[in-house]
């Protein structure tokens, strides 16, 4: 890196790294096509919730025992998955690690799709979902379900900050480039809130980044704590656990860490960024993956060991039906396909290589969301009362069609909302990488060109 | 019909496959049971509330009375207003709804003492020319009920319970009749000792047990029960009497709590929730002021 670059050869380069990340803002025909999908999926998973709406939550496989299924699992994991906006821009951007800066903004636009959906998984988890401003007007400040609304809330109006403040330069790089539709140019003028490039505006706005990466520490791990204690406040066997919190978090770094590399796979791939997503951000990426992984392991061997050390006698028909019973099968891939397996392979540089690391981090990724479904299910069908007079889909919990197409349509809208998202902003941030590359004033130099 | 009455019958119909081929015993009813008589006289009243009963729980099986309308089984059950139901006794019929046979459920842990009673006063409602043997309570106290009062004997530190039976408005002390007292507690009633039988003058006698936590008077809610309701009915008698400790806890609900409602937090809740959510809206617009700054720099900037 440069930094006496004659200003000739920073106008090109700059130019270079314009056009790529330019290329892919706007509507083509892959968008459509890939929308166009999406749309259609939405439509047919809406009809399911339409049903749901009409005939009552008994659509769901969801009943008096196991009355958090799919739904509440699902929601687990979004907010998990969120947390990787934190972990990239604040974590690693706060302890000076200088990979992050093609990563970040995926990572943010990831956390915003997660997080906004969250809020949505719950709702479709209310039989009366009109009555949900109950939840504000008669909620108790006691309950973990008002501080989780509260911090998820919060979350996603941090996480949109945390997008847009970065993107400030960036949008006025791009505000005059011919590539982009005059309306979008406009927009990008607007949102750029005259920028110039000035020392004193970067200060400013480095010390908003700032601000706003340590207050979304935080938040960030208050969100996934307090998705915990809605767990952990209660005394049921499997939920009763002081470690839920430091637990469910290290769990979202995994389910999140890999969603971003399937995501950047996918970036790299169709939006042709291979200089900038390179080998040697999927290598770093796959060894945090590892980082994270262990430490989640370890928090699963102190979950079930020291349980299954003492087997306490409900403790004991629980971890049963985890370890050898009808929630075996799920435990086991989970633990060794989610997790293990993964871990070990990583750990050669082969493995850390685009390809076989999108296909590790896919494997983590669904063994993330069983694992929230074994956290959430089998707990409620083991209560501290015996289970008596009951038909028999009261006892064993068992996801319906309907519910299964609800929860993809929380998927398919993640989608919408990180394509739209991907389409509309840059996604690589341009003057980062340009002050990296020891292009300065990419601003000046931007306008220069347009002129 | 409800859904209950389709299981059952459908429950009914299982079972009765299953028993095709056994026949049917014939009903086995001790001598003294088949002699019991009801605990006081039919009335309106108890046939009405026995109409309810009998709708809720036999209607599936046994039709409506009177329109033979009853279900397919193996045997098909009798209709109850049939004149071979009808020659039989009170305590026939009783021990037969009580204990059951075969596809007939016995109802002795479903439906109280009282209700049994009572839907057997209006399967009789049924039957003309029924004329009511007298209750066994007005054999042995002249009476055609019984009574119960309670009563605290304060130096005695003893409960009393008198038993009268009652016939026209004339009360006779009733002797030998088996009695318990019972005080309510947070949930359900807890049995005071151990039950008593009735002296010649109607009496038994309770010791008040010492240190029972009554409420912030002392006071006790106790009931006196006769034990023998297959005879006597569901008879009672209750009151509220200053003979326990004066407890003054607290209600659970009165001080500020996690369990309690909103306005009564804990005041470190209370007050922790709504300041963290005050210093991220605080930041928040600090953000806001220093992009605000951002902007006008940006018109300096221009102006230079
Ligand atoms: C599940 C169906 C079913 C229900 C419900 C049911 N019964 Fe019966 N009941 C029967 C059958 C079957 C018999 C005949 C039993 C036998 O003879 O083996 C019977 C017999 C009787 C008899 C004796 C009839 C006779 O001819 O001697 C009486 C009395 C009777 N039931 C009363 C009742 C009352 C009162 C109820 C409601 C509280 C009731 N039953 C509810 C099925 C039922």
């Amino acid at each position: 890196m440069d930094s006496t670059l004659p200003v000739d050869a920073q106008k090109s380069a700059l130019k270079k790294i314009i056009d790529d990340v330019a290329r892919n803002i706007g509507i083509n025909k892959k968008f459509h096509a890939w929308m166009g999908f999406l749309t259609l999926l939405l439509f047919v998973c809406l009809y399911a919730y339409y049903i749901q709406l009409r005939d009552g939550l008994g659509v769901a496989g969801i009943r008096d025992y196991v009355s958090w299924g799919m739904y509440i699992a699902n929601f687990v994991f979004f907010v998990a998955s969120s947390l990787i906006g934190m972990l990239i821009t604040a974590v690693l951007g706060l302890s000076g690690v200088k990979w992050i800066t093609p990563v970040a903004r995926i990572a943010e636009i990831i956390a915003i799709g997660f997080a906004a959906v969250a809020g949505l998984v719950i709702v479709s988890d209310m039989g009366r979902p009109e009555r949900l401003v109950y939840v504000f007007i008669y909620g108790r400040i006691q309950s973990p379900i008002l501080w989780d609304v509260t911090v998820v809330t919060t979350y996603v109006l941090i996480s949109l900050i945390l997008l847009y403040l970065p993107l400030i330069p960036d949008l006025k790089i791009l505000s005059r480039n011919p590539m982009l539709p005059k309306w979008l140019q406009k927009t990008y003028e607007l949102l750029s809130i005259n920028w110039k490039g000035t020392n004193e505006q970067y200060q400013l706005l480095h010390k908003a980044i700032k601000i706003m990466s340590v207050l979304i520490v935080p938040v960030a791990l208050a969100i996934h704590t307090v998705t915990s204690w809605l767990f952990a406040s209660t005394s049921r066997v499997g939920w009763d656990s002081t470690i839920f919190g430091p637990y469910f978090v290290t769990g979202a770094f995994v389910a999140g860490t890999a969603f971003l590399i399937i995501a950047m796979y996918f970036f790299r791939k169709n939006y042709k960024l291979h200089d900038y997503l390179t080998d040697f951000h999927f290598d770093k990426l796959g060894k945090l993956l590892v980082l994270v992984s262990l430490v989640y392991l370890y928090f699963n061997i102190n979950e079930f060991l020291v349980p299954a050390y003492k087997l306490k006698a409900h403790d004991a028909v629980h971890l049963k039906a985890l370890f050898s019973g009808h929630h075996a099968p799920m435990f086991w891939s989970v633990q060794l396909f989610g997790l293990l397996i993964p871990i070990v392979l990583m750990l050669f540089k082969k493995f850390r290589k685009p390809l076989p690391l999108m296909l590790i981090s896919l494997f983590v990724v669904i063994g993330s969301w069983f694992k929230r479904y074994l956290i959430v299910v089998p707990t409620q069908e083991h209560p501290f009362l015996p289970i008596q007079n009951v038909p028999e889909n009261f006892k064993l919990y068992q996801p319906t069609l309907i519910e299964t197409a609800i929860t993809v349509a929380s998927f398919v809208l993640v989608l919408m909302i990180i394509t739209v998202l991907s389409k509309a902003f840059p996604i690589i941030t341009i003057w980062e990488t340009a002050h990296e590359k020891g292009i300065h004033e990419p601003e000046k130099l931007s306008i220069d060109k347009a002129e | 019909m409800n859904r209950i009455n389709i299981l059952i019958i459908l429950a009914a119909i299982f079972l009765n496959f299953s028993l095709w081929a056994q026949e049917t015993k014939p009903w086995d009813i001790p001598e003294d049971q088949a002699n019991k008589t009801a605990p006081a006289m039919f009335t309106p009243d108890m046939a009405k509330v026995g109409k309810d009963v009998y709708l809720k729980t036999c209607t599936s099986c046994h039709g409506d009375p009177g329109k033979n309308n009853q279900a397919k089984l193996n045997p098909v059950p009798s209709d109850l207003a049939s004149p071979g139901v009808a020659s039989q006794s009170d305590g026939t019929l009783h021990y037969k709804i009580v204990h059951g046979k075969g596809l007939m459920p016995a109802f002795k842990n479903t439906l109280s003492a009282t209700d049994i009673w009572n839907v057997i006063a209006y399967i009789r409602s049924f039957h003309t020319g029924y004329v009511q043997p007298e209750p066994r309570v007005i054999k042995t106290f002249g009476g055609s009920s019984l009574k119960l009062t309670l009563e605290f004997l304060k130096d005695e530190l003893k409960f009393k319970v008198l038993a009268v039976g009652v016939k026209d408005e004339i009360e006779t002390p009733a002797e030998g009749v088996e009695l318990a007292i019972f005080t309510n507690r947070y949930f359900g009633k807890l049995k005071l000792g151990e039950s008593k039988t009735t002296n010649a003058q109607g009496e038994a006698f309770f010791d008040v047990p010492e240190g029972l936590p009554g409420n912030e008077k002392g006071e006790l809610t106790l009931q006196a029960k006769v034990v023998d309701t297959d005879t006597y009915g569901d008879v009672m008698a209750s009151g509220v009497f200053a003979a326990g400790e004066p407890s003054n806890k607290p209600g659970l609900t009165e001080k500020r709590a996690m369990w309690n409602v909103g306005s009564k937090a804990p005041w470190w809740i209370s007050l922790a929730y709504p300041l963290g959510v005050l210093a991220v809206i605080g930041t928040i617009g600090y953000i806001l002021l220093l992009l605000k700054k951002v902007y006008s720099q940006g018109n300096d900037a221009s102006e230079n």
